[in-house]
């Protein structure tokens, strides 16, 4: 059984317009040490199914359902009270985007690394103190940093602190949301290999999400694409970076500028879709070059031992092949 | 020096350092945030300067366009001299030189309509009356694929996405038909897909009207595809100049090729290894290392000569200068 199995997951928030689809029926698993990542445009749910998981949830709420199980249980059935005990932190915790920046300037770091301790774990500040001071020696901070306020640090130093935190209270799954956005290509890939090596050393599972599918390559075992409120492709990373069959998929990967190869990158015409008032059937399909009538009802996801929510893998193989002749 | 007519800018030995902590007790010292840099940018090319945030390349962005004056060295404009030309006797060179700046969100005026963002330069620098400045307006916005332009004429920035924000951007920085842009990260603060969109449309405008670009980025794989040269630059100096081709077949500073190396390609075989990264952080502009800048962070630097002797650029291919002793 997967560590974490997501079925149907609808996270919609409440507008004056009507409710933003944000989350529309997402269903993945997670296996125990193995990473998947979320990638999709900015506004195409990725970090809202990440809060649905781990249900941080802002007011605005209008529909929140579907099935999570967490390590065999229902967590979706626990009372907020048990879920912040059981769960969050304990069991998933997350790294948010931009999370160096919100460290308080007024606590030294060690001191902030504790709060999940003492707040997850009912520990005292004193114990809590030698697990912070482990946690940033995992991370490969020196001993003193501890005693540092976050403005002392560097960019990539911040972000080994709040990596920190999320690791302190030893979870099962961590969520990295865009866990290297704001930092230099080198503190980036630093930070990385930091991550690649947590993960083997922990056997921690990770959810990463990000809008580059560069950067996806360098952690995930899974890839799940993400369009419009919905996984449009999922699937183990050698299908979707080698032989991805969903059109979006396709078009976001030629996008990629390569440093090692010479095609040039192509951009994909059009905006994504309103999520209050999504195109029925396929959400791709204004912007889709092979669309036809039959993309106007959904598209199923699952085809053989394929997952790509396009009619193209059904009856079109056949027409694609006649488009691209 | 022998004139050259395609040269549009050249930059010589130009320095441009910042006092900080005068305090009345301390002497100030000095944040040397461009140190030396000499650069030369033809007509209708793209030059792109690439560096890690605080090295300097914002700084020597800002310089070429006389936002800011140098310490030290000369800006030739078109071969006139405007390194300490006052604001007055600048107004033809804001005519002719524009800047797209990195932050779609702050850089729009939110109390403007898309039409009065735009309508201001040409206001500023007398083109036109009104009826004529209306119909540049929308003929702009129809440039940058802002269509219908009469209806995007009248929004206000917060209804416009981040894409379409930098769009308007950079019709405000071509409205008045410049020489040379300065685009300063234009495109870091937007989505992967929505960049590739922006850059196509700069080379798109460049091909039009023969502007010169000067892209100030962070990433070498756009900075590949969308410009001419590539200057890669370190703790305020340049390291390495080349033409893209040659630069991409063959880095000759260890810190281009460490750039190159942490910089992945989509592919799935990434996740079985780690990257080879170099360790530590660049260093301070205030009390930048000895000798060679990179010499710290340097695998293969030597101990009695790099950080002892400063290196100068030197041709070691047809234009590919590089600034490293050992480099051969």
């Amino acid at each position: 059984m997967a560590m974490l199995e997501v079925k149907d997951l609808h996270l919609y928030y409440r507008t004056s317009r009507g409710p933003v689809k944000a989350v529309d029926g997402v269903s993945f698993n997670l296996e125990a040490g193995e990473t998947l990542a979320l990638v999709g445009e900015s506004g195409c749910g990725k970090t809202s199914t990440a809060s649905a998981v781990i249900r941080m949830l802002p007011r605005n709420v209008h529909r929140y359902d579907g099935s999570v199980t967490f390590d065999g249980n229902n967590i979706m059935s626990y009372s907020n009270e048990k879920f912040r005990q059981d769960v969050r932190w304990k069991g998933v915790s997350i790294v948010f985007q931009g999370a160096m920046n919100s460290l308080s300037p007024v606590l030294r770091v060690g001191y902030q690394v504790t709060e999940p301790l003492t707040v997850h774990s009912n520990m005292s500040r004193e114990e809590a103190r030698d697990f912070a001071r482990e946690a940033l020696k995992r991370v490969r901070l020196p001993d003193y940093i501890a005693d540092r306020y976050p403005h002392e640090l560097s960019g990539g130093m911040k972000q080994r602190v709040v990596i920190a935190m999320a690791l302190v209270v030893n979870p099962k799954i961590v969520i990295l949301d865009e866990p290297t956005s704001a930092l230099d290509v080198m503190t980036q890939a630093n930070i990385i290999n930091l991550l690649k090596r947590l993960r083997r050393d922990a056997g921690l599972s990770y959810i990463f999400i990000t809008h580059d599918l560069a950067l996806a390559s360098e952690l995930a075992d899974h890839v799940a694409i993400m369009y419009a409120g919905k996984i449009v492709e999922i699937g183990p990373s050698e299908d979707i970076f080698r032989d991805s069959k969903h059109p979006y998929a396709q078009r976001l990967l030629s996008g990629v500028p390569l440093l090692r190869g010479t095609q040039a990158p192509q951009s994909i015409p059009g905006a994504p879709p309103d999520l209050i008032h999504p195109p029925p059937g396929c959400r791709f399909r204004p912007r889709c070059p092979f669309a036809w009538e039959k993309c106007e009802k959904e598209p199923p996801l699952e085809w053989g031992s394929r997952k790509a929510a396009c009619w193209l893998l059904g009856e079109g193989e056949a027409r694609l092949g006649g488009i691209a002749a | 020096m022998k004139e050259d007519h395609d040269v549009v800018l050249r930059l010589e030995n130009l320095q441009v350092w910042f006092e900080v902590g005068a305090h009345l007790i301390r002497a100030s010292s000095h944040v040397r945030a461009v140190d030396g840099v000499t650069l030369t940018i033809r007509r209708g090319e793209t030059c792109a300067i690439v560096g890690e945030s605080g090295c300097g390349k914002t700084t020597l962005g800002r310089t070429i366009l006389r936002l800011l004056e140098p310490t030290g060295g000369r800006i030739l404009y078109d071969g006139r001299d405007i390194t300490h030309l006052g604001e007055k006797d600048l107004r033809w060179l804001r005519r002719k030189a524009q800047m797209i700046p990195q932050d779609p969100y702050s850089s729009l005026n939110p109390g403007y309509t898309i039409q009065r963002i735009l309508e201001e330069p040409l206001a500023i620098h007398g083109v036109g009356d009104a009826a004529e400045r209306s119909d540049l307006v929308l003929k702009a916005l129809e440039e940058v694929k802002l269509e219908p332009p009469t209806q995007f004429a009248r929004k206000y920035p917060h209804m416009l996405s981040g894409g379409q924000r930098q769009r308007v951007a950079v019709a405000r920085a071509t409205i008045l038909k410049p020489e040379l842009v300065v685009a300063d990260e234009p495109v870091s603060m937007l989505d992967a897909s929505v960049r590739i969109s922006i850059l196509q449309l700069l080379k798109e405008l460049q091909e039009k009207h023969g502007i010169a670009f000067v892209y100030i980025t962070h990433d070498l794989a756009t900075a590949k595809y969308f410009s001419d040269r590539i200057a890669i630059m370190y703790a305020g100096h340049l390291a390495e100049t080349a033409p893209v081709d040659s630069l991409m077949r063959e880095p000759l500073h260890p810190y281009t090729n460490a750039l190159m190396e942490a910089l992945p390609d989509p592919d799935p075989d990434n996740r079985f290894r780690e990257r080879l990264a170099i360790p530590g952080e660049p260093p301070s502009l205030v009390s930048p290392p000895s000798g060679c800048s990179f010499h710290p962070r340097c695998p293969i630097a030597r101990a009695g000569w790099c950080d002892l002797e400063t290196p100068e650029l030197r041709e070691l291919r047809p234009s590919h200068h590089v600034a490293c002793h050992l480099a051969e």
